[in-house]
Order: structure tokens, then sequence, then C-alpha cells
């Protein structure tokens, strides 16, 4: 390399060489106009349509996410023996109080698959949760939104797009507020 | 990909790890280099570490502006130990710009200052490389390769690891010109201009690039022009005699 570097008209020529090849290449790899987001399958991942669900509330009627389309989705999973759920979820009832006009929604999965239906309805009668609770009772939402920590968040915007993942809590009512904010205030 | 490292009921955040390990290496690496360029290494390392937390300081705030009302209301979140709540743009500039400020206030020499950070930035865009691995970030076009690795339900190029071997090879550069006659701050251009050229050519192999007119992809075109900002620069810095 230093052969190159202490010749300028060898580096000119290095250089020259090396801009070409790098515009070439820019210029080979753009991206087609008909090859865009539209075409990214469902994935729990910034950017991708969110995995669509439907699952029984404790109430016992059926509740699925494409139903929500239009509201910005708080899909929050946890059980009711994780710490940092437990910690965060008075915080997300606050949001929910606050913002449920705005059109945000918040879906509470239930991790029953790894908990049980009794305790989370101990649980959610516990703190007073006044949003929807879902029983992931085969654990096909925890597996589809590929969860290895609770809990875990997944904020969707109004068209669908998973906007931020969020691994591990317990959350802040503020930071929670800061990644919703900006998708309240998009248009429905 | 595994975002979470999960001991018992400790969860590690996988990208997070990689980060903090690469910047251990860095700020160890940095001060190393600093006494070999005959800078007071205390006194360098003291500089980052104070641009180090004024980025982080930064990245909260920025992060904080967001939502105002909500942090004024409960100002105990700031100091929330949530990775995701961090603006890493606003952390990066601002980080830098004080510890530059503050190498100046030490009487830094500014020039070998930056030759001895230039190695740093390589370690740091491979463990970034390692963090987007771990986390499933700047993923690859849709491809089936030998290599290719199942990711966001289809087989895609890994970019992640190109961009941590383009890293790699930005680091073996620094190494094999460190006895190369250049002039104070010569190195930077050189190690920059060589993790810009591993940008345009893994870039082009990215499946979530934001796009320009022509669909051009942005970060090649940026990366373009850095590189050749660093090639014309890199002459000018040489050595005289």
């Amino acid at each position: 390399m230093t052969w190159i570097l202490i010749d300028r008209r060898r580096w000119a020529a290095f250089s020259a060489l090396l801009l070409l090849v790098g515009a070439g290449w820019t210029w080979a790899a753009r991206v087609p106009p008909e090859v865009g987001s539209l075409s990214l399958p469902p994935s729990p991942r910034a950017g991708f349509p969110a995995p669509d669900f439907a699952l029984s509330s404790l109430g016992g009627e059926t509740v699925a996410l494409a139903e929500q389309r239009g509201s910005v989705v708080l899909v929050n999973i946890w059980a009711s023996w994780c710490g940092p759920c437990r910690a965060e979820m008075p915080a997300i009832q606050r949001l929910y109080e606050a913002d449920a006009d705005r059109g945000l929604q918040i879906l509470a999965v239930n991790s029953t698959v790894q908990d049980s239906a009794a305790d989370a309805r101990a649980f959610a009668d516990e703190l007073g949760l006044s949003f929807p609770i879902l029983l992931d009772a085969d654990g096909a939402v925890t597996r589809a939104y590929r969860v290895q920590a609770l809990p875990s968040t997944f904020i969707i915007g109004r068209d669908g797009v998973v906007r931020k993942v969020l691994y591990g809590g317990p959350l802040s009512e503020a930071t929670l507020r800061a990644e919703l904010e900006p998708l309240l205030q998009e248009a429905p | 990909m595994l975002p979470v490292i999960q001991i018992g009921r400790l969860a590690l955040n996988a990208p997070g790890l990689a980060l903090l390990l690469g910047l251990w290496l860095a700020l160890w690496l940095a001060e190393r280099e600093a006494n070999r360029l005959g800078l007071r290494g205390d006194a360098f390392s003291a500089a980052l570490l104070v641009g180090l937390f004024a980025g982080l300081i930064a990245a909260r705030l920025a992060f904080a502006a967001r939502a105002p009302a909500a942090y004024l209301s409960d100002p105990l979140a700031l100091l929330s130990p949530n990775l995701s709540a961090f603006d890493p743009l606003w952390g990066a500039l601002i980080g830098a710009a004080v510890a530059l400020l503050d190498l100046r206030r030490r009487r830094v020499a500014l020039p070998p200052a930056i030759d001895a950070l230039a190695p740093t930035l390589a370690i740091m865009a491979l463990a970034l490389a390692l963090a987007q691995l771990a986390g499933g970030d700047a993923y690859g076009a849709e491809a089936r390769l030998p290599w290719s690795i199942y990711l966001w339900e289809a087989w895609r190029h890994p970019t992640q690891a190109y961009a941590a071997v383009a890293a790699l090879a930005a680091l073996g550069l620094w190494r094999l010109t460190r006895a190369a006659p250049l002039g104070p701050g010569g190195r930077m251009p050189l190690v920059v201009g060589a993790l810009a050229a591993g940008q345009v050519l893994v870039e082009g192999f990215r499946g979530d690039s934001a796009l320009t007119a022509g669909g051009l992809r942005v970060a090649q075109v940026v990366a373009l022009l850095v590189l050749a900002l660093c090639l014309w620069a890199a002459p000018t810095l040489r050595r005289r005699g």
C-alpha cells in the first residue's frame, strides 16, 4: 500500500480507478422503482408488516390485529410471573386511558403457553387493566413475534407496519410516550 | 440473530453488549496509539471519556425531546436503563464535538490525536456490524447463495458479515500503513476512505436501503462522496520530504 501512497501519479490512477468502480457499482446496485417495501413479508421487525393474529381475550371475544388497522397499536407480550412486565403495565394503562380516543390501541398478549389464564386474569384484575388481555394459549404469537425475553413490545403504525421493537423492560411511560407520540400525530 | 441473551432471569441486550465491548476495545487501542504517537495517553483517554458521557447525555436528551411533557412530568425516566431510549445521531455529533473541545482544553495536539482515533473507527464499525448481526438490523437483499442466512422470512445476503469483513479490512489497512510516510492527521482519511469504500460495496447488497432519485441508494452515494474526499485528502497530508 505504501508504494501507491508515496507516488502521486500512482495514487491518482488508483483513486480514479477506485472511484470509477465505486460509481459503476452504485449505478448497477440501484433499486428498480417497482421494488418497494410493499413486497416485504410480515415479520416482527421495524419496517415490515406486522404478522397478523387473532386471539381470545379474557372476556371471551376474539380480537384480531388486522381489525385495528387505522389505529396505532402497542402489542405487549407478557407473563404474570415476569417482574418487569408487572412494573411497566401501570404505565401502559395510563397511556391507554390518555390516548385511546386519539387512536391508541393496546393489545396485551399474555404468553399463556408459559403462564396460565387464571394467573393472567388475577394480574389484570389486580392492576385494573382495561385494555384487551389476549391469551396466547398455544404460543403461536409468542413464536411468530420471536419473543426471546419478556416483556417484548411491538409498536405498530396506523398502516399496520411495525415501527419499533422494544425488547425487555420495564419501559417508562415517558419512553413509550416518546415512541408513540409521532405515530399518534400521523393522520389516520 | 440473537437480540437477547437470556441467562436465568438476566436478559442481556446482545447488540448493546457488542457495542460496549467494541467501545472498550476502541478506547484501549486509542490510548495505546496515543502513547505511541507521543501524546499524553491519559489526557487523551480522559477527553474521550468526557466525550462519551456527553454523547450519552445528549442522546438521551434528544430522545426525550420527542415527548418533552412526558419527561418533564417524570424526570427520573431520563435515567431509565433502556437502550432504545437514545437518539444515536445527536449523541454521536455532540459527543464528538465535546471530545474535540476537551482535547483542545487539555492542550493535546489535534492532528496526531486524530491519527490515534483512526483505528477506533474501524473497531467501532466492526462492533456495529456484529451488533447488527445480533439484532437482525441492516439486513441484506434476498438471495439464494451457499452463504445466505435466513432472516426476516427470507434467505438473504449476510450484509452484516460483509460489513464486519470490510471493517476488518480497514483495520488491516491501518496496520499496514502505520509506518507509511504520512504527516500528522494523514491516517484518518485512509481509514475513513477504506470504511467508505466498504460501505459503497456492502450497501449494494442491502435489502433496507433508503433510496433517492433513480433508485440510487443514499448511503452508497454519500459513501462515494466521502471516499472521493478521502482519496483527495490522503496525499495532501503526506509528509513533506
